[in-house]
């Protein structure tokens, strides 16, 4: 791979970060693009925007973000443990370097389950607590490790959708809880180039890794894997032993929530993605931060007026009730090329405002766009694809209803141009749906 | 020889068949099946589609989709038939300018032979695309009962198609012919028809290569589709006792549903239990879709469908009755219609006549392969060791004039086996009276108006005297090729009137050619849309290649004056293309095919320069 590719590579890798919310993982990639190539503008410009819509003093009012920072022994503040370096070539320093002690923001773990301290209106929150030593265990000897036994327990959320308040007993440090990965990552605004992901392919993104000897036992209720269908009918793809491939010991940037089952430890994060759909995660939030097909679940589920489903709740970018901001936003997010959430954006615009001329206009060129790489993903459209899977396999795929039907009209003669004439759907939802099931590999052209 | 195709015009399916060197085949379509829906749809892109496609999105598209048209062509609109239909259908329908039936599609509206035409044209697609030239002259099969107007429209149908229709033969005799062909046979035959959408049966005397139709009944509103929809209401009312909801508020589960229950019936006539596996069938919520999964035995659906199939014997026992017939006296049964593959429909053909059906004609495809049959009669020369064929029909429906009282004379009766001629006598009503009006019709109720009417003529001249006393024939007459005429004549006098009934389409000549022009500019933009998403599908790779190489060429060509230029140029080129894409501009388009050919060879010579 020549230098070109690398920082490409690198390029796509901290969009692909950022858009998952992984500003850590964004900056160290651009860091590393820019110290390949110090003149690089890409990289200078995300990281002059990191840096601008994440300031130190900026972070210090997201009061969103705040309360959780540092509070929690589960997620230790950054600044404590030092992110690991971009690693430049040898012999050539990077020529940005970020400081260690730079603030980074990180997910809201907590504020379900424990809430934030209360303080009076208009009081800055409290300080965080300091964060624990290095080494120290997150899991309180108070607290019982979780396993199969009460796992039940743990997905037992309210009637009205809340997670059940489970008191920490006075003195008691905050453990982590499970729903702690169904928190929706926090995506900086206006920039959302988080895509629709769903939240279980972040779910990982917690915390520093625990020390090898720590027994973080966390029963993590994982949605459905959006790309993936589970290799068997169960409720939770749950056992996965480690293999060569795939090490039992996470990567620093990519640490792992455990669960005790049985006797065996079981690694509750996605199953090894194959090379091929690893890149897809990789890759620029375009084309390829495609939605899931189906709604992960149900309070993740986002349904545009084009019958977008998206997988994410929507990031908490401008307000959504100020069309002058959304649409600074998805200006920005056209910019950045991600046309989906351009879309997202100006369809709650023309909720507001249904004249709104430039979210017509933004529309009209997203959606364009979208067909146009869609289309080019799905390639000439004369090809007849036919269905791959078996249909045992296809049940446990991660479909609605309006993709099933798609999939019903390929019956191995019908081409995609006809496809996309008879299923009734607007192109760019049927082009999406045939995309996704050709990448999914649900379906195949010869 | 020059081919003749026959093509069996169907209400749901229609087929085309050849005769190739003596032997019939069916010709299939390019998705591999021998018979083709007789839809046509416009989607929203502006396409027309025909056949399977349109099959598959007739309930996610009903307004625009038509269906069944042959049950208005040549029909009057304010005749009893169209009115009885027009609440059965989706689509939208209007009076045309001259009486006749509109199909309404958007903000156009097309006349039923032009949308036959629209599946005329597919099944000669079909031929010429297999034969790899074009195919010009066919020979059309109608329902027995069809009338002149009915006939006459589906000819200008195959007009409007490019199609030289030959000849319009009834579909029972096309059957008969099928099952007759290459062998001696001297039969009374019934042919029971059980399509898509109607039922027919008829009973054919063939003696010495002569196919008479002797009697002719059906029911226009029993077919397969109403075995399909037995299946299909089932099935709904079983997912919503399972999961609390209604599949029918969604168009697309709805579709599914019906395409999966006609073919469940279809192999149930096969085997005894099949499986309907309708995986995300329904959305119940954000997260929640609901699969289904079936298993329907065949006693399960005979038990769905018993009515209709009993339906179909009651016609039978009618019609042999009304041809002085006992169910002993046939020889032979015809199955034609896919619906007649059934096991509980032959088993209940076979008890009403005592006798197992043949099986030696295919029942979707015999009635196409009959047309074929005749049409390669019709470009035959006459040989010795052939014998001879010929089709002798009956007239579908009693013809008689308007009497006082508005009641129906009748002087033809039906099932009268052309040509044939009667000749009767009538009075004046009034003292005085020095005319007459006379008024045609065609059909079988009493009341006059009840019937079609086919022509009216008045007679003048008649002497002065009470009524009753001036006599007046009158008389029909039918030639072989199915032309009514008629004549009324004052006994004393010797003063005469008559007419002829010239069938009409509803449509005008103009109208015809006009549509015929329309069909032709139709194909020729097909084509060309065609080439120009292939062509623009090429340039549009080339182009995002060339865009994404774009930032290395600049790379390598920054330092020289030459590199500037190539990449302007380069520019320049991916301008002209999309701008050529964006107007649909074919010719543009492929005169910058070239160039981004080159620049895109060019610059990933000049990208992988900057690699090494």
């Amino acid at each position: 791979m020549g230098p070109a590719d690398r920082i490409r590579e690198l390029l796509d890798q901290g969009l692909a970060a950022y858009g998952l919310g992984r500003l850590d993982e964004a900056r160290r990639a651009w860091s590393e693009a820019l110290a390949l190539e110090p003149g690089n503008p890409r990289a200078q410009e995300y990281l002059r925007f990191l840096e601008d819509s994440w300031s130190p003093g900026q972070e210090r009012e997201g009061a969103d973000y705040r309360p959780d920072v540092g509070s929690d022994p589960a997620v230790p503040d950054p600044a404590a443990a030092p992110a690991p370096a971009a690693t430049p070539p040898a012999g050539e320093p990077a020529k940005v370097p970020l400081a260690s002690d730079q603030p980074t923001l990180r997910p809201r773990p907590l504020s379900k389950s424990i809430p934030p301290p209360a303080g009076p209106p208009g009081e800055p929150p409290p300080a965080a607590a300091p964060p624990p030593p290095a080494g120290e265990d997150f899991v309180p000897p108070s607290r019982p490790a979780v396993s199969a036994s009460n796992w039940g327990d743990l997905y037992d959320w309210g009637a009205d959708g809340a997670p059940p308040q489970t008191p920490a007993p006075a003195g008691a440090v905050p453990v982590v809880q499970p729903n702690i990965v169904l928190e929706p990552l926090p995506v900086p605004p206006p920039v959302r180039a988080a895509p629709a992901r769903p939240v279980s392919a972040i779910s990982a993104v917690v915390s520093t890794p625990p020390p090898p000897q720590a027994e973080v036992r966390v029963a993590t209720p994982l949605p459905p894997l959006p790309s993936l269908p589970p290799a068997a009918p169960g409720p939770v793809p749950a056992t996965r032993p480690p293999t060569p491939a795939q090490p039992s010991q996470p990567p620093p940037s990519a640490p792992v929530v455990a669960a005790q089952h049985s006797s065996a430890w079981t690694v509750l994060t996605p199953p090894p993605i194959p090379p091929e759909e690893e890149g897809a995660f990789t890759r620029p939030p375009t084309l390829d931060d495609i939605p899931p097909l189906g709604p992960a679940r149900p309070d993740a589920a986002i349904s545009s007026p084009l019958g977008l489903v998206a997988g994410a709740p929507a990031p908490a970018g401008p307000a959504d009730d100020d069309p002058g901001a959304l649409i600074r936003g998805a200006r920005d997010l056209l910019e950045l090329d991600d046309f989906s959430g351009v879309l997202e954006l100006v369809e709650k615009v023309l909720m507001l405002a249904p004249d709104h001329q430039e979210a017509l206009f933004l529309r009209e060129q997203a959606t364009q766009e979208l067909v146009r790489m869609y289309s080019s993903k799905v390639g000439e459209l004369g090809r007849v694809p036919r269905v791959r899977m078996a249909e045992d396999e296809i049940i446990w795929l991660n479909l609605d209803h309006r993709a099933g039907f798609v999939l019903s009209l390929i019956d191995g003669h019908t081409s995609f141009d006809d496809v996309l004439s008879i299923c009734g759907l607007p192109s760019l939802d049927a082009l999406r749906i045939l995309t996704q099931l050709l990448q999914e590999k649900v379906i195949e052209v010869d | 020889m020059e081919r003749i195709l026959g093509i069996d015009l169907g209400t749901t399916y229609s087929c085309v068949a050849v005769v190739e060197g003596g032997v019939p085949m069916v010709i299939a379509n390019k998705g591999g099946y021998r018979t083709t829906p007789s839809m046509v749809a416009f989607t929203g892109g502006g396409r027309r589609l025909v056949g399977h496609l349109a099959k598959r999105q007739a309930i996610t598209n009903p307004q625009n989709t038509v269906y069944a048209v042959k049950r208005f062509i040549g029909r009057k609109w304010a005749s009893e038939a169209v009115q009885t239909m027009k609440a059965a259908i989706p689509y939208g329908i209007m009076e045309g300018p001259h009486g006749d039936v509109r199909v309404k599609i958007k903000d156009k509206d097309f006349s039923a032979p032009e949308i036959s035409a629209m599946v005329l044209t597919e099944m000669k697609r079909v031929a010429d695309e297999y034969f790899g030239e074009a195919c010009s002259r066919a020979v059309v099969t109608v329902p027995a009962y069809f009338n002149d107007g009915q006939r006459q429209a589906t000819k200008d149908a195959g007009r409007i198609a490019g199609l030289d229709v030959l000849r319009i033969i009834n579909e029972p005799t096309a059957a008969a012919l099928a099952y007759g062909y290459g062998k001696k046979v001297d039969k009374r035959v019934a042919v029971y028809d059980l399509g898509g959408g109607t039922f027919d049966v008829s009973i054919l005397e063939i003696s010495n290569g002569v196919f008479e139709v002797i009697a002719t009944a059906g029911d226009t509103f029993l077919g397969g589709e109403d075995f399909d929809q037995r299946v299909a209401d089932w099935l709904v009312f079983t997912f919503a006792k399972e999961n609390g909801v209604d599949p029918r508020q969604d168009l697309m589960a709805l579709q599914r549903i019906k395409d999966a229950s006609e073919k469940a019936k279809c192999e149930l006539s096969f085997q005894n239990e099949v499986e309907i596996n309708l995986p995300f069938l329904y959305s119940a919520g954000k997260s929640k879709t609901l699969h289904f999964q079936k298993l329907l035995g065949r006693a399960k659906l005979e038990e769905l469908t018993v009515d209709l199939v009993e339906r179909t014997i009651t016609i039978c026992e009618r019609t042999l009755k009304e041809a002085g017939l006992k169910p002993a006296d046939i020889q032979e049964v015809i199955l034609v219609g896919g619906q007649s593959r059934m096991p509980r429909v032959q088993q209940a053909v076979a008890k009403f006549f005592g006798r197992e059906p043949s099986k030696g004609v295919h029942p979707d495809e015999v009635v196409a392969v009959g047309a074929a049959i005749q049409g390669y009669s019709l470009v035959t020369e006459k040989s010795p060791d052939r014998a001879e064929t010929l089709l002798l029909d009956v007239t579908p429906h009693s013809l008689g004039i308007m009497i006082v009282g508005g009641y129906f004379n009748t002087l033809i009766d039906k099932n009268t086996t052309v040509p044939t001629s009667a000749s009767h006598m009538f009075t004046t009503v009034k003292d005085g009276q020095t005319s007459v009006k006379i008024m045609v019709f065609q059909g079988e109720s009493k009341v006059a108006s009840e019937n079609e009417l086919l022509g009216e003529f008045i007679l003048t001249g008649l002497r002065e005297a009470p009524r009753g006393q001036v006599e007046i024939e009158i008389t029909f007459e039918i030639s072989a090729e199915g032309i009514v005429s008629v004549s009324a004549k004052d006994l004393e006098t010797g003063r005469r009137q008559s007419i002829v009934v010239t069938a009409t389409s509803g449509l005008t000549e103009e109208e015809i050619q006009s549509m015929a022009e329309d069909s032709k500019d139709y194909l020729l933009s097909q084509a060309q849309d065609e080439q120009f998403d292939r062509v623009k599908h090429e340039a549009e790779s080339l182009i995002q290649g060339i865009e994404q190489l774009m930032p290395a060429v600049r790379d390598v060509l920054a330092s020289s004056q030459f590199g500037s230029d190539a990449v302007a140029k380069a520019e320049a080129s991916l301008q002209r293309s999309k701008g050529a894409i964006d107007r649909r501009d074919l010719e543009g388009l492929g005169d910058s095919l070239e160039a981004l050919r080159r620049t895109e060879a060019t610059f990933r010579a000049l990208a992988g320069r900057k690699e090494k």
